[in-house]
């Protein structure tokens, strides 16, 4: 049973990613003929001084300072009304990473989970350090690298099998462990009652893999060995055409 | 020492411009000049009077150039002519995570054709952050004979061929230090060019090539080097050539082993131990790839003098960092990544009383799901145990305001604070507020704090704060923060020794961007990436300041009107002329 809240949130812009509640619901971002607070004059002087303070407490849209003088042209450009993501996403699965709080604790975060792509230089680690994690066997003293493969330990700093799993479209991922597994079947099987897949809707979905290197992977180009050695995490994407 | 110095000669010299014609002697203000390092003493003693420029810039022989588009090497030939070392940085420090074109700049050849005729006899090299082709590698290596020194810190665009022109025809190279860089690694083949007779290296840093380098040639290169102090390896290099090296170079003060996790026999053991043992210089030691835990007590007896202690390639959990940290008392830096969890953090509390400066970083920061890694309970435990700390750089999934409080309390005296709460706009986990108070509690508490770096989720507040308490704040990082404008306005506004501002994905618009006019100018650069800048706002501030580069990449697919990616920064060479057609230049 899946519910899907969708409050027609828009974002000023497709990149700027801003917390939820510093949103004003009713405006797409600013627009100089919004008169919602005092107006700035663009003199250089005149921006420090006037210093108006009617956005500070957080909690008011964030359009409230944009407004300009008519003779400034700056926003002279349509913004495009951008469009609504869901805010939230929850199933009522057990096994859920969501603890069913306050909606809020779950919204700042969904929304900046982009389905495990991550954006674009976050966190900020280098580029040479992020190729380096890809490398970085996890494990104890009795542990090396190759074991560690082996049992596609990824997350924990020990001798786990348990792999994270995304779903395409679902915001929270679910974690299986591979060691109860030797073949794609019982694999698909899984991840088919884990996410309520039917058997004609197991069709529309691909299983993808993502390895030590970063690469994405479909599953079912590869040998089981090779996948179970290789893989870091799993993605259902749906297959598109 | 130096600006005690500097005082008095300024002092005296003022009190007697009044009285006589005939300034303070030349000889001794030479001498006294030849004494200035700093080239922030030096910038202070040029704007003296015109005697004191004329005599600053003829013996300055460092030149630090912070923008390399700030100035045109023509305009420091000409300043300076006797210079023997440069410190060159290129592009701005989001480059390092992949959001600036590949082809933005900072290319060093022009630099370098120009030292090749001012300069014949310079001697160092330093870039961090500039692109430099092997063609260019080359040409340093030919064209300055006394050449002695290069640095390469997150550069791009040469590959191991260029290195193997530096080792053939530097003949008195004392230092080849390439760190963190985009290198083509073709092939360890460039260290066996060094030629048989020579001997001059001191620093040998190769740490982040990652092909196989002929270990016969390294042997007899550490060998017959025997002034090398600093040597820093690549994985290629396994525990028994370490020890190999060992013997050879018992001197060395800076150890970066190679790959930690061969298997050894007992007798192989006991000889890196005891050769670990005799080197009794070494106060740094890094590389530690893949250490495994059984092989880390071969360390202990090098450990004993350690003050920086780099495992940030090494997993290391828990209870075997503990160990190791039990041997190492006078540490006064340590890096580590974040499998060691709260428990190791409470370890080096308890066992590094000393401890200045403490990077945590995330061993799998790309895994959003993980549940391991720090939290804020580490780092309060750090705090309580090691009350020098100053420098921190920490990556976490959770924070609470009462902890960084509570942090920095214990430890007022931050210069350099940088948290990383992975989660973009992320709460206060427990009470889930904004993070306004910790970074408030930091600024407030934290009067000498230089540079800051803010995460979490954030309003205004925190600017606010920032901009009022922030005295010495020169650097500011901030991301997916902020509630309008009116924050960085606030930070403009304040912050009087702010030099780099530097933003992504926050709600700063045209407004907040022009408020900081004049304030850019005083300042090394801005940037922005992902806000709400128009281009007609980035007009309007190209318009208004001259003497400021404004700089706009434009993004594919983006709307013509905003400025996805904003620079600023002061010049005195003008726009600059090698911009790709990525990057707008108004």
């Amino acid at each position: 049973m899946c519910m899907e809240l969708r409050l027609g949130l828009a974002l000023p812009s497709t990149s700027a990613i801003i917390p939820i509640k510093m949103f004003d619901l009713n405006s797409y971002g600013y627009d100089p003929r919004e008169a919602l607070g005092p107006l700035l004059k663009l003199g250089p002087c005149d921006i420090n001084s006037s210093g108006s303070r009617s956005s500070s407490s957080g909690s008011s849209g964030g359009s409230k300072k944009r407004g300009f003088d008519d003779e400034v042209l700056l926003f002279e450009e349509d913004r495009i009304a951008p469009k609504t993501l869901p805010l939230l996403l929850w199933t009522n699965q057990p096994n859920d990473e969501d603890d069913h709080k306050d909606l809020d604790d779950n919204s700042s975060s969904a929304i900046f989970k982009n389905d495990g792509e991550g954006l674009v230089g976050w966190p900020p680690v280098k580029t040479w350090r992020k190729k380096l994690c890809r490398q970085i066997p996890y494990g104890g003293a009795d542990n090396n690298g190759m074991e560690a493969a082996e049992k596609g330990c990824v997350g924990r700093a020990s001798n786990s099998t348990y792999v994270k799993v995304k779903m395409e479209g679902v915001a929270i991922a679910r974690k299986i462990d591979l060691s109860v597994h030797n073949s794609f079947e019982t694999l698909t099987s899984t991840l088919m009652r884990m996410f309520g897949i039917s058997d004609e809707n197991w069709k529309s979905f691909k299983l993808t893999y993502q390895d030590r290197e970063g690469d994405w992977l479909l599953a079912e180009d590869v040998p089981w060995r090779t996948f179970i050695r290789s893989l870091k995490c799993l993605k259902l994407i749906r297959s598109r055409g | 020492m130096e600006s005690s110095e500097l005082k008095r000669s300024k002092d005296s010299a003022n009190s007697h411009e009044s009285t006589r014609k005939s300034s303070f002697p030349d000889e001794v203000l030479d001498r006294v000049l030849s004494l200035l390092k700093s080239h922030r003493d030096r910038s202070s003693v040029s704007i003296v009077c015109k005697d004191w420029y004329n005599a600053e810039r003829l013996s300055r022989t460092h030149v630090f150039i912070g923008n390399c588009y700030s100035v045109s090497p023509e305009i420091v030939a000409r300043r300076f002519p006797k210079i023997r070392s440069v410190t060159l940085k290129g592009k701005p420090r989001f480059s390092d995570f992949n959001l600036v074109p590949q082809n933005w700049g900072a290319d060093i050849h022009a630099w370098l054709v120009v030292f090749a005729a001012k300069y014949p006899f310079l001697e160092e090299l330093r870039l961090k952050r500039m692109a430099i082709s092997d063609k260019s590698l080359e040409f340093l290596a030919l064209s300055f004979p006394n050449f002695k020194a290069l640095s390469l810190l997150s550069c791009d665009g040469f590959s191991t061929n260029g290195l193997a022109a530096i080792a053939t025809h530097c003949k008195n190279l004392t230092e080849l230090d390439i760190q963190e860089n985009g290198i083509d690694d073709k092939g360890g083949g460039w260290l066996s060019c060094f030629p048989e007779c020579f001997t001059s290296l001191e620093v040998l840093n190769f740490a982040n090539l990652t092909s196989e380098i002929n270990f016969d040639a390294l042997e007899r290169l550490v060998s017959r080097c025997k002034s090398m102090r600093v040597l820093k390896l690549n994985r290629s290099i396994s525990l028994e050539q370490l020890q190999r090296l060992l013997v050879s170079s018992p001197q060395l003060a800076e150890l970066g082993t190679g790959s930690f996790s061969q298997g050894l026999t007992f007798q192989q053991h006991e000889e890196l131990e005891r050769s670990l043992s005799n080197c009794k210089n070494i106060h740094t030691l890094s590389g530690l790839w893949e250490a495994m835990g059984i092989y880390l007590p071969a360390l202990y007896p090098a450990c004993a003098h350690l003050t920086f202690l780099n495992l940030s390639y090494a997993a290391l959990q828990s209870g075997e960092l503990a160990k190791l940290l039990t041997h190492c008392p006078q540490l006064r830096c340590l890096w580590v990544l974040d499998t060691v969890e709260d428990k190791g953090l409470e370890a080096i509390g308890l066992n590094c009383p000393l401890l200045e400066e403490l990077r945590v970083f995330p061993a799998d920061p790309f895994d959003e799901d993980i549940i391991h890694g720090v939290t804020e309970a580490g780092f309060v435990a750090v705090s309580f145990g090691c009350p020098r700390l100053h420098y921190v750089l920490y990556f976490c999934r959770q924070m609470t305001n009462a902890a960084v409080a509570t942090i920095v309390q214990n430890c007022p005296d931050f210069t350099h604070f940088r948290l990383c709460i992975m989660n973009p706009g992320q709460p206060d986990y427990l009470t889930n507020e904004p993070m306004d108070e910790a970074f408030g509690a930091v600024v407030k508490t934290c009067t000498k704090l230089q540079r800051l770096s803010v995460s979490g989720l954030l309003t205004n507040l925190t600017f606010e704060n920032i901009g009022r308490y922030a005295k010495n704040l020169e650097t500011l990082s901030v991301a997916f923060a902020g509630s309008s404008d009116w924050g960085m306005q606030c930070v403009l506004g304040g912050c009087p020794k702010l030099r780099k501002l530097e933003i992504r994905d926050c709600p700063f618009g045209n407004a907040a961007l022009l408020s900081g006019l004049e304030k850019y100018e005083s300042m090394r650069s801005l940037w922005m990436s992902a806000c709400n800048v128009t281009m007609n706002g980035c007009r309007l501030l190209a318009r208004e300041m001259p003497r400021l580069n404004v700089e706009v990449m434009k993004e594919d697919g983006s709307d013509d009107s905003q400025a996805d990616k904003v620079y600023v920064y002061r010049s005195i060479a003008g726009p600059r002329r090698d911009a790709p057609p990525s990057v707008l230049t108004l």
